[in-house]
């Protein structure tokens, strides 16, 4: 029989996988937390990497400015960029 | 430190020059760092350069070099282009990467962006692996004190086991301290230490671990500016309307402001330089005709592209000041719609605007796309923007056939602009299916350009193009002079150059052009297109007879009729700011010339927009060439060299003949 603390901690899990979302799904003004930014083997593999070493990793905390046609605007710390939907759709954020 | 103890030299290199041999008493610096973090304004300031700098990233896409001396020591400083990571992406950044990988510099000069150093940290304990002594300059530091951000420099050094300094590029405030810290970092040759080595994850928690250790206190961010300047230009409405209103003022303040210093330019060459310089040839014996060449062909040739100078001026200005203010980096988010349209991402805008000042940076500006494929297409559009040596040619034209040159000025940078999106539609195409990489780009903060250093790198550029056009044009000049006379004793329409024209001329003849004068200057025009004209001016004094002397000039009163003249230019120029629409350059056509008269003999209003066209189509330049083809081997480059020529004679015809049919002439 399951414990008490296991179902309050499998809860918690259903709980934050069910506000795991999509950064690309946001609207402009949330402030979200990096979950996720898996390293596709594609040809957008040098994207991720470079949008990684650009300041978005995961735990950063990350302000949709603006949103534009395919581009969103982020702020991570003092770091402003334009990331295309395409590449945002990757990150999880909670 | 005293400014004499220190001396520096400039140059710039391409990724393959080699390094100069070394003295036992020279220290090579790289200087890295992340894009945009002013890593150049500091080599400016240190080796007293005038290197174009710029707020956006990618400005520097090859390796700078410059030296300093200090305390008998000769600083070899190799400035490298901006990185994110030591894993290269774009070609700007393999050109980092493997500088520090092959060359072992003796010194790394680390230079980060102050404000922003959570991020940047991560790259400076990536530099940390190269085991190098290095010295961190911790750049912009005004801005982060603005920002209420505090830094413990001790505890950086501790943790790093570096030297760390505040500097502001700006102002070049601390810059020069970073000589004696480099000095000692090398004399003590200890490698930083090192913290988080293995893996990328690994490095950024100890880059973030080691900026809550340093950073005594963070108040709440600045950008206030930035964030409510970005409301209204990143807009999607607004932002596009004040990108046109930008552009417009952009064209506007080019012609408009230096069309009264043209006019007087042009007045004070041709009207007084040019008389004084035959007048004192003259007086020392000198043949009347070579009197004549070297006033009319030579000086003349060279006051065509000197009358455009102001103009040119005033362009660099103006690009120089869009990039410096942190509004050119933000055109990707402004026009990435428009650009996916076309199969490219925002991004790619940047080389393309960069096209209006020089087809050649431009190119090389490519390398700061991440794509092979939108580095291609790009590479391939930019020949159809518009420089400045084309708008030489364009303005002298328009003015002589059209009573609205503007116009037809605007125009023709309109067709070169829907000639490069057609260029890129078809090669996307026909040779790319893959879609465009994805766009991430870095916005800096918006930042009020130095009016010195904007005046300096505008001075950098005019003066290239004058030292390159004065050479190329002279030679030319002299060249065809000989060759015109080519049998010896033959009338110049019997010369070898008019035969070689005679030759040619068929092949232009329907597009309007069957003056062999106006056929064969499209030749040395592949040399830099403002030759054309001083090609046709020497041609063209050497089919006239030696002029009788003209009576002798009164030098005071004419040069007090010139310094009356400058007064009505400068008067002229600034109303013309106060006015909305564009001035015609009317100015610059004060009809007392010689070759102006001649080309009004030679061409109509229809064949000079025919051959206009052409300029502005065919070939591109030698330099364009010999870049893109060093971009994207010879074989694409020979490949484009055919491919323009067709679309330049293709849409000449068109028009020529489209013209003709509606009944122009």
């Amino acid at each position: 029989m399951p414990s008490q603390k296991n179902i309050v901690s499998l809860a918690d899990m259903l709980k934050a996988h069910a506000s795991e979302r999509r950064l690309s799904e946001l609207p402009a003004g949330g402030e979200h937390t990096i979950l996720a930014m898996p390293e596709q083997q594609g040809e957008h593999r040098a994207d991720i990497i470079r949008a990684q070493a650009m300041g978005l990793q995961i735990g950063k905390r990350v302000h949709i400015l603006r949103r534009s046609g395919r581009l969103m605007l982020l702020q991570i710390g003092a770091t402003c960029l334009a990331v295309s939907c395409e590449l945002a759709h990757v990150i999880k954020v909670q | 430190m005293s400014e004499e103890e220190t001396s520096g030299s400039s140059a710039s290199s391409s990724q393959n020059s080699p390094t100069p041999a070394l003295t036992p008493s020279t220290l090579t610096v790289a200087i890295a760092g992340n894009p945009n973090t002013g890593k150049t304004t500091l080599l400016n300031t240190l080796v007293g350069a005038n290197f174009s700098v710029g707020n956006w990233p990618g400005v520097t896409v090859e390796k700078k070099e410059g030296t300093a001396v200090f305390q008998n020591t000769t600083f070899h400083f190799v400035d490298l282009p901006g990185i994110y990571t030591l894993e290269p992406l774009s070609e700007d950044e393999r050109v980092a990467a493997n500088y520090l990988t092959t060359e072992k510099p003796d010194v790394i000069l680390n230079v980060v962006e102050t404000p922003n150093l959570a991020r940047n940290l991560g790259l400076t304990l990536e530099l940390a692996r190269f085991n190098t002594p290095m010295v961190v300059a911790l750049n912009m530091a005004d801005e982060a004190r603005r920002a209420g951000l505090s830094v413990n420099l001790p505890a950086l050094e501790d943790n790093l086991g570096v030297k760390a300094l505040p500097t502001i590029g700006r102002t070049g405030a601390g810059v020069k301290e970073l000589l004696p810290a480099i000095l000692q970092a090398h004399a003590q040759n200890r490698p930083p230490k090192a913290i988080g080595q293995n893996t990328r994850e690994e490095r950024q928690r100890a880059a973030d671990a080691l900026y809550e250790t340093i950073v005594l206190k963070r108040e709440a961010q600045g950008g206030q500016l930035t964030q409510k300047l970005d409301a209204v230009l990143l807009h999607p409405v607004f932002g596009l309307l004040a990108y046109l209103g930008i552009m417009y003022l952009f064209f506007k303040i080019s012609f408009d402001f230096s069309a009264p210093y043209m006019g007087w330019l042009d007045g004070f060459v041709n009207g007084f330089l040019a008389p004084l310089a035959q007048q004192a040839l003259l007086a020392v014996n000198a043949p009347p005709i070579l009197a004549q060449f070297m006033a009319e062909a030579v000086l003349g040739g060279f006051a065509f592209v000197l009358t455009f100078l102001p103009l040119i001026a005033v362009m660099f200005f103006l690009l120089t000041l869009l990039g410096m203010s942190g509004y050119m980096a933000r055109l990707p988010f402004v026009l990435d719609r428009f650009m996916s349209r076309i199969g490219l991402n925002g991004k790619a805008i940047i080389p393309l605007l960069l096209g209006l000042g020089c087809n050649v940076p431009a190119i090389m500006a490519t390398r700061a796309l991440e794509s092979t494929r939108d580095k291609m297409i790009v590479c391939l559009m930019i020949p159809f923007m518009s420089c400045p040596a084309r708008l030489v040619v364009f303005s002298f034209f328009a003015v002589l056939f059209f009573p609205n040159p503007a116009l037809v000025i605007m125009g023709l940078y309109v067709m070169g602009v829907v000639v490069a999106i057609g260029t890129s539609l078809f090669i996307k195409q026909r040779l790319f299916k893959n879609s465009p990489s994805l766009l991430v780009m870095e916005l800096p903060p918006y930042r009020m350009p130095r009016l010195r250093t904007v005046g300096a790198i505008v001075w950098s550029h005019t003066r290239e193009f004058l030292d390159r056009a004065g050479k190329v044009i002279f030679t030319v000049s002299v060249v065809v002079w000989l060759l015109i006379h080519v049998p010896f004793g033959a009338k110049p329409a019997d010369s070898l150059v008019a035969s070689a024209g005679k030759a040619i001329t068929p092949i232009f003849a329907p597009i309007g052009l069957t003056d062999w004068r106006a056929t064969t200057s499209l030749i040395p025009a592949f040399l830099a297109r403002e030759v054309a004209l001083s090609f046709m001016a020497t041609i063209y004094a050497a089919e006239q007879e030696a002029a009788p002397p003209a009576q002798p000039m009164n030098v005071g009163a004419a040069l007090q009729e010139q310094g009356v003249g400058l007064a009505e230019a400068v008067k002229n120029s600034v109303a013309s700011l106060f006015s909305l629409g564009f001035s015609t350059l009317e100015a610059t056509d004060n009809g007392n010339n010689a070759l102006k008269d001649a080309v009004k003999s030679t061409f109509t209003p229809l064949s000079s927009l025919s051959f206009m066209i052409l300029l502005l189509l065919y070939n591109s330049c030698l330099a364009v060439y010999s870049v893109m083809a060093k971009e994207l081997g010879r074989k694409f480059a020979n490949w484009f060299m055919i491919y323009s020529f067709i679309i330049g004679w293709g849409v000449a015809f068109v028009v020529y003949q489209g013209g003709k049919l509606l009944g122009g002439s």
